[in-house]
């Protein structure tokens, strides 16, 4: 049976280089791509993945197993993380991220995906983590809820009004698709 | 024959089209008789059509190699530095011991003899730091990413009432029961270091659900 993450950082703490080596295959791939669909940007990404777990190793690292899991932990980092990019280059943007768009350009060629990532990043913090983990990282609710640290109910419902606001936003993009992908 | 309103198929409408399967009889007859929600189901499907594109166009190979080492490099720094300090704290009782030994034999060795030696320790002023400490669990939630508190650097706590989204903002998770509206007000216990910038946090009252 494969350990479990928590007894794998248990033993990281300890100096067990082979123990990060397995969390990092485990959890680093899942964790880039959540970021990866919250910032639209390779790079931005790949740094957020990487702080993460540098968080982890830490002498001082703050997580604590009796507060929720290690998954949720890293992924609470990459949100935090995430939103203080966002914070930081937004202002004065009326609500459009100013990141670079690198991933968005280069990897999506249909123009409504492009405003549909658009409309991704640009949900309300909460719709947009229920998008990501359920639609575009086909978590379950039960899963996406406990890296939320919400209930069910709570990400549920999210989603589906998240999924009303992009199908609108999508509708809208058809009729008019210059405004929306401005 | 009624297939109520539309307001209470939304949510099975999302979800089937979520899970890629054809409607209930209900809402199939509900889909028929509703123009309205007929155009929504066709969007819904319209629209997991984009996501799965964009799942896609995202899942693209990329080398992790660079990351990894990085990783380990650091990680191996951080284990060396800390073999070093282990080292050095090795010697705190061993000097410790030493000094105390010597004292006894100045102390012995002292013709009165009446007054003892005394022997002063500087400790550093640590009982600050001990608030954000979470090792202890003394109710504060530090604010992630916060810069560490200098040594010796004093903190006070300020009591203010902060709405959800402020505490999300400083990074503090809300309570399950009431992530959902960041428009109530909690009534919390600040620490703030001497930059005024917060460190932890401490729920003192929750509103009323």
């Amino acid at each position: 049976m494969e350990p479990s993450d928590e007894e794998l950082y248990r033993r990281i703490r300890k100096g067990d280089r082979q123990a990060l080596a397995e969390l990092y295959e485990r959890r680093e791939p899942a964790l880039y791509r959540y970021a990866l669909q919250l910032s639209g940007n390779q790079a931005i990404a790949e740094e957020a993945a990487h702080e993460a777990f540098l968080q982890l190793i830490q002498p001082d690292a703050r997580f604590d197993a009796r507060r929720g899991s290690l998954q949720a932990y890293l992924y609470g980092v990459v949100r935090n993380l995430m939103r203080m990019a966002y914070r930081s280059q937004c202002v004065g943007l009326a609500g459009e991220p100013a990141v670079d768009d690198s991933v968005v350009q280069t990897l999506i060629e249909g123009e409504a995906t492009r405003a549909l990532s658009i409309a991704v990043r640009n949900l309300p913090p909460g719709y947009r983590d229920a998008v990501v983990l359920c639609d575009l990282e086909e978590r379950s609710y039960e899963d996406a809820a406990k890296l939320v640290g919400c209930p069910v109910g709570t990400i549920r419902s999210r989603l589906y009004r998240a999924r009303r606001l992009l199908a609108a936003k999508l509708r809208q993009y058809r009729l008019t698709p210059e405004k929306v992908t401005k | 024959m009624s297939t109520g309103n539309c307001g209470e198929w939304l949510d099975e409408l999302a979800e089937c089209v979520r899970r890629g399967v054809g409607p209930s009889g209900r809402l199939s007859a509900h889909l028929s008789d509703c123009a309205r929600c007929g155009e929504r189901w066709e969007a819904e499907w319209v629209l997991s059509a984009e996501l799965r594109e964009l799942r896609m166009a995202r899942a693209g190979q990329r080398s992790r190699d660079v990351w990894r080492r990085r990783l380990m490099a650091e990680f191996a720094g951080l284990e060396r530095s800390s073999s070093r300090s282990r080292f050095r704290w090795a010697w705190i009782p061993a000097s410790a011991a030493l000094l105390a030994a010597a004292s006894v034999q100045v102390w012995l060795g002292m013709p009165g003899r009446s007054v003892p030696a005394r022997i002063s320790v500087q400790s550093e002023d640590i009982a600050s730091a001990g608030l954000v400490d979470t090792d202890e669990d003394n109710g504060f939630i530090p604010v992630p990413y916060a810069l560490p508190l200098a040594t010796g650097e004093s903190v006070r706590i300020v009591r203010r009432e902060l709405n959800g989204a402020e505490l999300v903002r400083m990074g503090i998770d809300l309570p399950g029961a009431y992530a959902a509206d960041l428009a109530d007000d909690f009534e919390a216990d600040v620490v703030v270091g001497e930059d005024e910038l917060p460190r932890a946090v401490q729920l003192v009252s929750y509103p009323d659900l």
